[in-house]
Order: C-alpha cells, then structure tokens, then sequence
C-alpha cells in the first residue's frame, strides 16, 4: 500500500461508517417526527456510502475479502435502522399497550 | 438514603477528582510532546503519562462502582449486603491510589528487580500499579462482586439486569489477575496483557456499562424494565459477539500469529453494527420523552454517550481497524485519538449522566437545569473534539511519513518531529486539552451546586409549615 493509498483508504472507510451513522439518524428523527424530507435525505445518505463502498472497491489496494465484507456491511447497513425502529416499537407496542404516539 | 448510597456518593466522589488528575496530568503530557525538555530531571514523560492512563482506568472503575453501590439497593429494595466491609474497602481503596500516585512521582522507577514489581511499578501500561496495590484493588473487586451476589441472594431476587451484571462479574475478576504477571518472554507478555486491556475495555466494561445505562435510563425517562432489559440481551449479545474476537486487532508486532489480523479486522468491522442500534435506540427514547425531562445533564450525556460511543469507536476504530491500516497505524497518535474518542463516548459520558442522576436523587432536587452544565457540556465535548482532530491528523502524518515513507526507522522518527503536520496537530491537541480542562473546571462548579436551590426553598417551605 502507498502512502497515498493509507490515507486515502482510511479515509474512505471512515466516512463509510460516518454515513451509516448519519442514514440511521436521520432516519430515526425522521420517522419520530413524520418528516418526509429527513427520511429522503437518510436514503441520500445511504447511497453516499454506497458511493463511497463503490470506491473502496475501485480505488483502494484493500484485499478482496476486506471488499466483500463491506459491500456485505453496507447492505447489513441498510436494513439496520428499520429493523430496530420496528424492533422497538413492537417492544413498546407489547409492554406499553401500544400508547406511544410516534410514527 | 441507603448507607450504600452514601458509598455511592464517595465513590463517585473519588471519581471525580481522579478525573481532575487525569486532565492534568494530560496536559502535561500534551506538552512534553512539544517541548521534550519540559520538566526535565523533575517529572519525565512516562511518569505523567503513568498518571494520565491510570487515573483514567482507575476514575471511570471508580465510577462503575459508585453507580452500581447507589442502584443496587434501589433495584434490590433492601441494604447491599457486606456494605461495612465495602466502606472500609473505599478507603483502602483510596489510601492505595494516593500512596501509588505519590511513589509514581517521587520515585518514579526502581530496578528490574523483586522490589520494583511489588512496591514501585510493575511496568505495564494500564496496569503499572505494584503487586500490593494490585492486590488491594483485586480485593476491592472480590468485595463488590460478593455485594452484588450477597445482596440479590439475600432480597431472594435476580432481575434481567442484575443477572447480567453478576455473569459479568466473573471475567471481570479473572482478567484482572493477568495484572499481576511477569514473563521474560514479551511476545507472551504482551499476548496476555491485551486479554485484561482488551477484554476489559471491549467486552466486561461494555457490559458494565450497559447495565449501568438501563438503570439510568429506567430512572431518567422511566422506561419499562421489560423493555429495557429486552435490549439489553440483545445489546450485550451483539457486543460480545463482536468484542471478544476483535482482540486481534492489537496482535500487530508483538510476534503473535498472522492469522489473529483477519480475525481481528473481521470482528472489529463488525463493532459498529451494534453502536448505529444503540444510536437509534437512543434517538427513539429522546423521541418518546419529546425532550422534555427534570434532568436535562444526565439527558444530554446519556446522548453523548451513545453517539461519542458511535463517533469514537465505530467511524474512529474503523478508520484504522482492517490489518492493511492498522499495520501502518498501529501505535501511532492516530490510536491515541481513537482511544480518547472511545473512551470518552463509551464510558466518561455514561459516568457523568449517572453522576448528574445521582445528585438530582440525593438533593431532592425537583428539576436539573442551569446555564453551567451547557458551559461544561459545550466545554468538555468541544475540547475532547479537538483534541482527538489534532491527534488524528498529527497520527496520520506520523503513520504516512514516519511508517509509510520512512519505514518506521529511528531518521523516519526524528525527521516527523518537524513536520509541520506532525506538529501542528500536537499544537491543536494541547490547547483543545486546555478547553477541555477549563470544561472540568465548569463541571465541578456545576456538580457542587445543581439542584441544590429547589431542595433548599423546599425545607424553608416545609419549615415555615411546620412551625
């Protein structure tokens, strides 16, 4: 690996996990307050770091296993924030009679 | 109020004015980085540093056990059993601190002998402390664990939570006799040193933490225990799962086999997984209170707690977790930052929210609020920030010029150290290190005096009724 290639592909990786970050807050805000614009723009998120898997895969000198676990994680990504929305809700939903009034 | 609950309070107490140590003695290490001269023949590098790791490890355990001996008894409805062994212990406790910090300073080091390892330092980082205070704090650790199980067998009762903290309890104790090792082989050494490091900050901490966390949030937002103890399962399941094997990602040029990197780097990209859960828990809980709580401090570093675990560990760690990174990255500031980040994230903030819970309950206080924790808030977060971005872009410059271009050679080293990008990151980190100590400074001006008012206009109500 050059020099170059280190920081860049660390960098990579860091904004990689940086935008699952900002997909499942935007998403969960979102979804607590009904706010359509925030779920679109944790979408947009999430094709960013599509974008920037794609990269890591193009661009960087990682071995090709390394490249498969983060297409895999990018995709586990994905599903992570509406799973654990519904996880939640059904756990609210099943002890608390269903009172919460969030979306 | 329970007489553990007044330990609690002593405990979280020492904490914090260990806290004030580790800052301190933070900053000084800051600035031997600058000026290597700085205190010369009077206090060298590695005693300050000594002092920075330690009252770290020592102030957040202090603050694990504070928590735990103020809601044991809420949780188990009757005194912790054993609590008279336990407040003798504090003091010892305290009294083996003191007398270590004070040998750390005025002796500094000894000889590679016997006497070294028992009375003056036994040499390994975190775990520097001589034989006999090590053995004081495994007895102080063997206490607690017999408060809890005493205390649960006594009140006929195991909740979710206190079964996980009692299963939590037997590594925590075994791990740390790897304290108390010393072999000539440094391959072997270090393979078993990073099993307490590691396992302890990784795996038993987290759960520790977690633990400590559901009962803050079942007493801050009083969510339901079922709820809470739900995702703790889940929770303690996907970080152990995760945690245990990332241990592999220390195992670079200590001689351990290549085969612990891809099982280091597979299981550390997996961490964050369970973090962006805990963010998204965080948020849906915020959620159902619409923001609204008597405790807005112990709130918002509940908050910070589960993003600066996120930030720290998850975007931080990854960075420079897979083996093709951390080979270059290994040891650099560039871990120095990401372990600042972490910790921070995962266990200061959890520590103060409780802390800010703790004196709410203890001053009858009816609300927490006041410009001072924000100033503190703002304060501590900011600098903590800062001094991470430095010690990020001065460890990435120390990875690309000294590791990558100069291959890790002694002209490579001495060169960095007048890299403007080496050095201009130092800079930043010293004087972010100073926001942050003027942030403690806020801290415990605030910590001294919220709540207090409501509680004190309260009894002269009840006192004008009265009479």
């Amino acid at each position: 690996m050059t020099p170059q290639a280190l920081i860049f592909s660390s960098l990579l990786l860091g904004a990689f996990v940086l935008l699952a970050g900002l997909y499942g807050l935007f998403y969960s805000i979102g979804t607590l307050r009904g706010a359509r614009y925030l779920i679109t723009a944790a979408y947009g998120c999430w094709v960013l770091q599509f974008l920037v898997t794609l990269s890591i895969i193009m661009l960087t000198p990682l071995g090709s296993g390394w490249k498969i676990l983060i297409v895999a994680s990018c995709l586990v990504y994905l599903r992570i924030p509406p799973v654990t929305w519904r996880h939640l809700r059904q756990l609210h939903g099943l002890h608390e009679g269903g009172r919460l009034n969030i979306r | 109020m329970y007489r553990s609950q007044k330990l609690a309070l002593k405990y979280l107490t020492a904490a914090i004015v260990l806290f004030g140590v580790m800052t301190v003695a933070g900053l000084l290490t800051s600035i031997y980085y600058i000026r290597s001269d700085f205190l010369l023949n009077v206090l060298n590098f590695n005693t300050a540093k000594i002092l920075h790791i330690d009252t770290l490890i020592i102030w957040i355990l202090m603050g694990f056990l504070g928590s735990i001996y103020w809601f044991l008894p809420l949780e188990m409805e009757r005194e912790v059993a054993g609590i008279g062994l336990a407040e003798v212990l504090f003091w010892v406790f305290c009294a083996a601190v003191t007398i270590v910090a004070v040998v750390f300073i005025v002796v500094q080091y000894g000889g590679g002998n016997e006497f070294s390892l028992w009375f003056i330092n036994q040499g390994r980082k975190y775990v520097e402390a001589p034989r006999w205070a090590a053995i004081g704090i495994a007895l102080v650790l063997a206490v607690f664990i017999y408060n809890i199980i005493a205390t649960s067998l006594k009140a006929r009762r195991v909740t979710g939570i206190t079964g996980v903290l009692i299963a939590d309890m037997v590594p925590l104790f075994v791990l740390y006799f790897d304290a108390f090792a010393a072999p000539t082989d440094m391959s072997i050494d270090l393979f078993w040193w990073w099993w307490l490091v590691h396992l302890w900050v990784e795996a038993t901490w987290e759960i520790l933490i977690a633990c400590i966390m559901a009962w803050t949030l079942m007493h801050l937002l009083h969510s339901s225990r079922r709820i809470i103890e739900n995702w703790l399962y889940v929770e303690v399941a996907l970080v152990l799962g995760t945690g245990i094997l990332g241990l592999g990602h220390h195992y670079f040029w200590i001689g351990t086999p290549s085969y612990w990197l891809a099982i280091g780097g597979f299981f550390s990209a997996l961490e964050p997984l369970p973090l962006l859960g805990m963010v998204i828990h965080a948020i849906y809980d915020a959620g159902t209170q619409h923001m609204r709580v008597t405790n807005k401090p112990a709130f918002y570093w509940t908050l910070a707690e589960a993003f600066g675990n996120f930030i720290g560990a998850g975007v931080w760690g990854f960075m420079m977790t897979l083996p093709q990174i951390n080979l270059f990255s290994h040891g650099t500031q560039w871990t120095v930052s990401h372990a600042h980040f972490a910790f921070w994230g995962a266990y200061a903030c959890g520590v103060l929210a409780v802390l800010y819970l703790v004196l709410e309950q203890a001053r009858g206080a009816e609300e927490m609020d006041g410009a001072a924790w924000k100033w503190s808030f703002a304060l501590l977060n900011t600098g903590l920030f800062g001094m991470v971005g430095g010690l990020l872009v001065a460890g990435m410059a120390q990875a690309f010029y000294g590791r990558a271009i100069g291959g890790s050679t002694l002209s490579a080293f001495l060169s960095l150290q007048h890299q403007p990008w080496y050095t201009e990151g130092l800079w930043t980190r010293m004087i972010f290190g100073l926001v942050f100590a003027g942030g403690y400074v806020v801290l415990i001006f605030d910590l001294l005096n919220i709540g207090k008012r409501p509680a004190i206009a309260r009894e002269r109500v009840q006192q004008a009724a009265a009479s």
